[in-house]
């Protein structure tokens, strides 16, 4: 990871934006979009095997820009999901990006002459949240909004052209490097799953998970809303009652 | 809105996906510093969001469709246990856990 101190230990005037921009894009470099390029070639390989085309695979990463909701895009299409259910399935699957907004730009003081914070909220996924909120208690905050774009936009310039590249590769490298550009998505997300500290979140990670093995086989086009709607839910309900349960105890 | 996406098709959806996903990041700049990320409404979104990433997931990996279904369900299983045990053993070992799960899923094919 970039080293924020000796950013933040010299005497840097507050309007160094760039410099903070910079060392976001290093950061990025270094860090998560390597990562996430990895993700986006596979995202444009399975994109490929769904039928797309590499232009509408290439606008998913460029507009999403958001590899769960992506793959969750391709995932229903692949199955005949309706059109409704798969853009609802994506909504859903994008609420975290409330959460993570809510607490990042929390940190980030509104200063004079920043870019619009509607149009840089788009560079905002998992991977650069993660960094920043990592990196933002060592900087000063007058440079967290450059950081953050910096390490935002590296990422999403990284990923669009990724997706092609992953398209264009799965139609021409041997089947063993498709078996890792297909496998390494699922196998990020699952990776990210250790990093979840909130009990009931993990809980419901396992049931969505174990209830969509049965829920695919019946009904396929459905299963994610289901397993997230109903599954979900039923994890969220149980969790609150036993901690209205434990408030009554106390 | 199935009338609007039988004539444009993929397009459509894709336009609702996109303002679907940037519904949420601008509601979040619009309300940060205004709501309690702790509400009862945040705890159950994120269960509802785990639950189908979940379900994603496990589907990805234990029922997938194509190319990847090729590859033996236990072998895909064992490079899940190892990748875990990786990633898990040490933090910040993301990146070699998915190093590692590309290297052995392309060996599969030379076994």
């Amino acid at each position: 990871m970039t080293d924020i101190n000796k950013l933040h230990s010299t005497q840097e005037p507050i309007n160094s934006f760039r410099q903070a921009f910079w060392l976001g894009v290093k950061s990025g470099l270094l860090g998560p979009a390597p990562v996430l390029a990895a993700g986006m070639l596979g995202f444009g390989a399975m994109s490929h095997g769904a039928g797309f085309d590499s232009l509408f695979a290439v606008l998913i990463s460029f507009f999403v820009f958001a590899l769960p909701g992506q793959v969750v895009f391709v995932e229903m299409v692949t199955l005949g999901a309706s059109a409704s259910a798969i853009a609802f399935a994506v909504a859903i699957t994008s609420t975290r990006f409330l959460t993570m907004t809510l607490t990042l730009f929390a940190q980030v003081p509104k200063q004079l002459n920043e870019p619009p914070r509607l149009l840089t909220v788009h560079l905002l996924a998992m991977s650069a949240w993660t960094y920043c909120m990592l990196e933002f208690p060592k900087m000063k905050p007058e440079l967290r909004h450059g950081y953050f774009i910096g390490i935002g936009m590296i990422c999403w310039l990284i990923a669009v052209p990724a997706t092609y590249i992953g398209f264009w590769l799965s139609d021409t490298v041997p089947v063993w490097a498709i078996y890792a550009m297909l496998f390494v998505n699922p196998l990020f997300f699952l990776m990210s799953f250790t990093e979840v500290a909130v009990r009931v979140n993990q809980i419901a990670i396992c049931v969505g998970g174990l209830s969509g093995l049965v829920i695919f086989q019946i009904y396929p086009e459905n299963a994610l809303l289901i397993c997230g709607g109903i599954f979900g839910s039923c994890v969220y309900l149980i969790d609150l009652f036993r901690r209205k349960r434990l408030e009554i105890k106390s | 809105m199935e009338a609007f996406f039988d004539q444009y098709k993929l397009w459509g959806v894709l336009l609702f996906v996109v303002l679907g996903t940037y519904f949420w990041r601008a509601l979040g700049v619009l309300l940060s510093g205004h709501v309690n990320q702790d509400g009862e409404v945040f705890k159950w979104l994120s269960a509802v969001t785990y639950a189908i990433l979940g379900a994603l997931t496990f589907k990805l990996i234990l029922l997938p469709v194509g190319t990847l279904g090729n590859v033996s369900i236990y072998y895909r299983i064992f490079i899940c246990i190892i990748c875990l045990a990786i990633m898990l053993s040490k933090k910040g070992r993301l990146t070699l856990s998915l190093v590692t799960g590309c290297i052995l899923i392309m060996l599969y094919d030379f076994f």
